[in-house]
């Protein structure tokens, strides 16, 4: 279908955690339809492309933040879709959860989201239009034993959707936020098998979910058809909050 | 080097973007004295944080200053430096001299 083809030529897009598992699915997928896109993390860059440029900083790092921006807002000097993908996980008992991992998924997941999205916003504001969408987690749903911390950084990250729905809403900017179920990535390679697998099977449809099934809600939050569509959160596979 | 007139110029700037947008009998005085936050502000919220983000970001963008005007400090004092016009202009000017 010709209407399909480089549905994202002309815009820019940030990608948060764009060098690995799905940010880096994304920022290729918005680069295979024609968009211009900026990755952001902590590593260096693993995709190289014409229209690929690279920030490699901290989204919890506020100051690194601004700096970005600030680069972006000179050049390309615009801004229509943020991905806030970036997070980390660590996956253990609370009884044992380390203090230094449990404030860096609090500073990543929820800071890092907030205020890449914060700086985002000013860009968007002057075109008065503008996509920001968050990644969220079924594990705000499901509860599972172990990520009590980082089930609980993507539930704030909700509410922060909510809430930047409405202080947004006015300059043309949406915010929503895509809650994926488990999708073969490095993040679910740190989990064991057993746990997945339970995990899984207890969905309402019980499979891993597919780049399709992401690249899909993200057009669909992305399209400029969805302007009334926002503070949503589209959960996969069935599961609910 | 930034002087008074300058951000005088850049605030002035941003207020007259907000003016374009509204009613002809609904201006914001072009003045030093122009209250912009608090009891007597002449600006809403949402004005208001488009003004402090314009202002930002011509400093940033134009003056090559990488400064917030959101940060604890402005924030904590007791005399908020977004009350009028003349106080921001203060406000800028201490944070952009400061060595």
């Amino acid at each position: 279908m010709t209407e399909d083809r480089a549905k994202y030529e002309g815009s820019v897009i940030v990608v948060t955690g764009a060098r690995k598992g799905l940010g880096r699915l994304l920022a290729e997928y918005f680069l295979g339809e024609g968009g211009q896109v900026i990755g952001i993390s902590r590593g260096n860059a693993s995709i190289t492309h014409a229209r690929y440029s690279h920030y490699s900083m901290d989204v919890g790092d506020d100051r690194a933040v601004r700096a970005a921006f600030t680069k972006i807002a000179r050049a390309p000097g615009r801004l229509d879709i943020v991905i806030n993908n970036a997070a980390v996980l660590t996956s253990v008992h609370a009884l044992l959860m380390p203090a230094t991992r449990a404030e860096e998924m609090v500073r990543t997941n929820l800071l890092g989201g907030f205020y890449v999205a914060r700086e985002a916003a000013k860009l968007m504001r002057r075109a008065k239009s503008g996509r920001i969408i968050n990644i969220g987690s079924m594990a705000v749903a499901l509860e599972p034993i172990g990520d009590s911390v980082y089930a609980a950084t993507k539930a704030a990250s909700m509410t922060l959707t909510g809430v930047l729905a409405k202080e947004l809403g006015s300059y043309g900017i949406t915010v929503n936020t895509l809650a994926v179920t488990a999708l073969e990535t490095d993040m679910l390679a740190q989990l064991p098998r057993e746990k997945i697998d339970r995990v899984i099977a207890g969905l309402p449809l019980p499979r891993l979910a597919t780049q399709d099934d992401i690249f899909n809600v993200v057009d669909f939050f992305a399209s400029p058809r969805s302007s009334y569509v926002t503070a949503q959160t589209v959960f996969l596979g069935g599961v609910h909050a | 080097m930034l002087t008074g007139e300058s951000v005088d110029a850049i605030i002035y700037g941003a207020l007259a973007a907000l003016n374009a947008e509204r009613d002809p009998g609904d201006q914001i005085p072009m003045s030093p004295d122009t209250a912009l936050f608090g009891v007597d502000a002449m600006l809403d919220s949402l004005s208001f944080v488009s003004l402090i983000t314009d202002v930002e970001a011509s400093l940033n963008l134009d003056h090559d200053l990488e400064i917030s005007l959101a940060d604890d400090r402005a924030m904590s004092r007791a005399h908020s430096p977004y009350a009028t016009v003349a106080t921001l202009r203060d406000y800028i000017l201490e944070v952009v001299t400061e060595p």
